[in-house]
């Protein structure tokens, strides 16, 4: 099948066939094995030919640790289903055991993992490479010293973190299920990463991901959310989809894109209730592509791995420009397409708890937050004059940039509030970090 | 930590769809026993005291049943009115700082037989710390050193218009060994072919080696010299060698097999435990196994067996199936491996 000259894409497939092998404990959702059915779903369809095929080298603990805690990755390292009496207190504080089980080969798959999102943004970065696809990734739960919702390193905010070094704006688009809380906490209060998410909202996991959720400081205004509820459909997803994303290219302008397609917002996924089938997932990775932006696309959720499969193969040939047939091709693994063995799905009957109305306002708003963005923000910054002072959003800032041979602004000097950790007396610093108000219960003390 | 396992595990791996046989039966037996004491005069309470319930104030409700001030949940107002019936574990809930994603999702089956308090998944605040959650952001690079940097990978293809050209030498010189006369049409024909529609990974990985050449890829097949391109190192057997004389395809034997059958079946899907049994195989190795071999077989018979196609389709469509793998297989052995020998097949059944 001739690809269109103009449509043509390089694109760079990144896989290591070990991810296939490690196994998240019994009865476990998340099943690593499903990247290994994509990847051969890929390879029978005979995308394979037309790739760049990459099997990235395990990411080093030095890689990892650009944006984990040296701690929470020793612990990562030496950890083991064998020695876990050890770590018991280490656990807790790192969320793992429960969710986040400690298996067998745990450090190695998160290697992986990161080291494909790596692999992927130092081909960007060079030019190398279009699009760059890394099924492996898209974890993008974990925090800083933190696993959750079955992510342990964040490979997205490592990925990015590469391709900050090459690219003034990155644009993080996330549609799985879930928010992406782990990268949009990492980059909250930086301008330099637009973090938006399409997710379901009101009771579910993680929690975060409210339409009031902007940013802070710097970043206010560079994190969208976009709260969704059950059951919604292509059509619906597209028509909310569309235009505010057409409106954040517009504005932020970014110079790369890192999308992660999360597949548990399929139909029939085991956890997540919403109800898009291929056409509609695929639908958000072709948006990207006709923008002619380095992008990157990266895995992340998805519970029922006949599905993962179909999907994520369907977009390795959306990015590749390729149509393929929908009846699936024999592969290693043909008997768990049953009883379709087709490609596409199709759509659920449940109910689409999202109204037109609900829609139009959830969008109004997100493009209100989004009108309160500067556009296109430089890198540099401009000497802001004095009497700019004032309308400053991030005090701190007002302080340091006001002319220090003048006395300070009265609306400096009236929202100086002193920090709550100044007091800061406890017994537990350095390794009781989590509990904020220490300070103000020992001032109240000392007081 | 103990019933978090027994919950997962409770929770069955099959993942298609099946309806839930349901033919209507109501069970009534207790009403039934409890009309039988005889309470009439209860009765007569016990309607009253309901009917006062009907006209009460919500407010008042609670008191009366021990709940004192309401909760305040972000949403209020749907959390009373759900009847969603899901049993949260509060603990959980209220305790740990991120929320278990896993027992949630247990309990919530959508099987529930009644109704018991909803409590909503918690909302959570975004949180705020240069040091313990935000990452500060590198500097925009514009020394000429970090962008030289290279992620190591090994390449084990890269797209090339050269493919068409080696893989039209490679048949032709295949198919003139058995038939001199043979022309460059038919050789066309047979890569457009089905068989050429699915790519072998080793193949391409060796033509990549020798530089797109069909003569020499050729070569390197006949001498049984084809490399294995993505070789699961790490997770498989310690009988693998890097230097590509692997035992990678050695299959599991037939003691093996039914050894994993009666592990499978006492440990279930523990494979570290099962691993234990195994010493000369590695757990990435049964994994492999399981669900390439195994479970695939296991499906089949699923499809077949369950009442998923019924009795009089049964035979047809598990033949059917059954024809479809053996003539891709075939199709796939014969074509392949007749074009370039000693390419392993990948055949551990």
């Amino acid at each position: 099948m001739p690809v269109k000259e103009h449509g043509k894409r390089r694109v760079a497939y990144f896989y290591d066939s070990n991810v296939g092998n490690y196994y998240y404990g019994q009865g476990h959702v998340m099943k690593p094995h499903r990247i290994r059915m994509t990847h051969h779903l890929v390879m029978n369809y005979g995308l394979y030919r037309e790739l760049e095929v990459y099997r990235p080298f395990p990411a080093s603990f030095d890689e990892m640790t650009k944006f984990h805690s040296e701690d929470y990755i020793n612990f990562l390292k030496t950890a083991s289903p064998d020695n876990l009496k050890l770590y018991n207190k280490q656990m807790l504080k790192f969320n793992v055991g429960e969710d986040c089980p400690l298996f067998d080969g745990l450090y190695e798959f998160c290697q992986l993992s990161s080291g494909g999102s790596l692999a992927a943004a130092v081909k960007l970065n060079k030019q190398k490479a279009d699009i760059a696809i890394n099924w492996m990734g898209g974890l993008h739960h974990a925090k800083k010293s933190e696993a959750s919702g079955f992510c342990y390193t964040n490979d997205i905010v490592l990925g990015i973190l590469e391709l900050l070094k090459y690219h003034k704006r990155v644009l993080y688009v996330d549609i799985d299920v879930h928010h992406g809380d782990g990268v949009e906490e990492a980059f909250f209060t930086t301008d330099r990463v637009m973090t938006v998410s399409f997710h379901k909202y009101g009771d579910f996991f993680p929690g975060t991901g409210e339409l009031k959720d902007v940013g802070v400081g710097k970043g206010k205004y560079y994190s969208l959310n976009v709260p969704l509820k059950d059951g919604i459909t292509d059509e619906a997803y597209q028509s909310i989809f569309k235009p505010i994303m057409t409106k954040v290219m517009e504005k932020y302008q970014p110079t790369a894109v890192v999308l992660q397609c999360g597949a548990d917002s399929l139909h029939g996924d085991r956890l997540g209730p919403f109800n898009l089938t291929l056409k509609g997932h695929g639908a958000c990775a072709s948006f990207f592509r006709d923008y002619n932006v380095p992008l990157m696309m990266l895995g992340g959720g998805g519970y029922t791995p006949r599905n993962v499969a179909r999907c994520w193969a369907y977009e390795t040939a959306i990015a590749l420009d390729r149509e393929v047939a929908n009846v699936l091709p024999y592969n290693d693994y043909f008997e768990y397409f049953g009883p379709t063995y087709k490609l596409h799905l199709d759509p659920g009957t449940g109910n689409n708890e999202n109204t037109s109305e609900y829609l139009r306002k959830v969008q109004e708003q997100v493009l209100n937050n989004l009108d309160r963005m500067e556009a296109a923000p430089s890198v540099q910054m401009q000497p802001i004059p004095d009497d700019a002072i004032r309308f400053l959003n991030d005090t701190s800032l007002g302080q340091d940039m006001a002319n220090p041979d003048v006395r300070l602004h009265r609306s400096i000097m009236d929202s100086h509030v002193q920090h709550e950790g100044e007091f800061y007396d406890g017994e537990n610093e350095g390794d009781d970090r989590r509990n904020e108000s220490n300070g103000r219960e020992a001032a109240a003390k000392s007081a | 930590m103990a019933d978090e396992e027994h919950s997962r595990s409770a929770a069955s791996d099959e993942d298609e769809e099946f309806d839930v046989p349901d033919d209507g039966y109501d069970d009534e037996v207790t009403l039934d026993e409890e009309e039988a004491l005889g309470e009439g005069a209860a009765g007569a309470d016990e309607l009253a005291a309901l009917e006062e319930e009907g006209e009460m104030d919500i407010e008042e409700l609670r008191r009366r049943y021990g709940y004192g001030m309401p909760p305040e949940t972000a949403n209020g107002t749907t959390s009373i009115e759900e009847v969603a019936c899901v049993e949260i574990q509060t603990e959980v809930a209220s305790t740990s700082s991120t929320l278990n994603l896993l027992s949630y999702y247990e309990h919530h089956g959508g099987d529930d037989e009644e109704d018991k308090d909803y409590i909503p998944y918690d909302k959570k605040e975004p949180r705020v710390d240069p040091v313990l959650y935000q990452i500060t952001v590198p500097d925009f690079c514009t020394s000429s050193n970090e962008l030289q940097r290279d992620y190591p990978c090994t390449a084990l293809w890269i797209s090339s218009n050269k493919l068409e050209d080696a893989m039209l030498q490679l048949i032709q010189e295949q198919m003139k060994a058995k038939n001199p006369e043979i022309r460059l049409e038919n050789c066309s024909m047979v890569l457009a072919s089905k068989c050429f529609q699915s790519d072998n990974e080793d193949l391409l990985f060796t033509i990549l080696q020798v530089g797109y050449d069909g003569e020499a890829a050729l070569k390197a097949s006949c001498e049984n010299k084809i490399q294995h391109a993505n070789l699961p190192i790490n997770t498989w057997s310690r009988s693998y060698s890097p230097d590509g004389d692997c035992e990678h395809d050695v299959a599991f034997s037939n003691e093996e097999k039914q050894m994993f059958d009666v592990y499978y079946k006492e440990f279930g899907k523990n494979f570290l435990q099962i691993a234990q049994k195994f010493p000369e195989r590695k757990m990435g190795e049964l994994v492999e196994y399981f669900y390439r071999y195994f479970k695939r077989s296991a499906r089949l018979e699923k499809y077949v067996h369950k009442g998923y196609i019924k009795e009089k389709d049964c035979i047809d469509v598990a033949e059917n199936i059954r024809q479809q793998i053996k003539t891709a297989e075939n199709r796939k052995s014969k074509d392949m491996s007749s074009l370039w020998e000693g390419t392993p097949t990948k055949d551990l059944v």
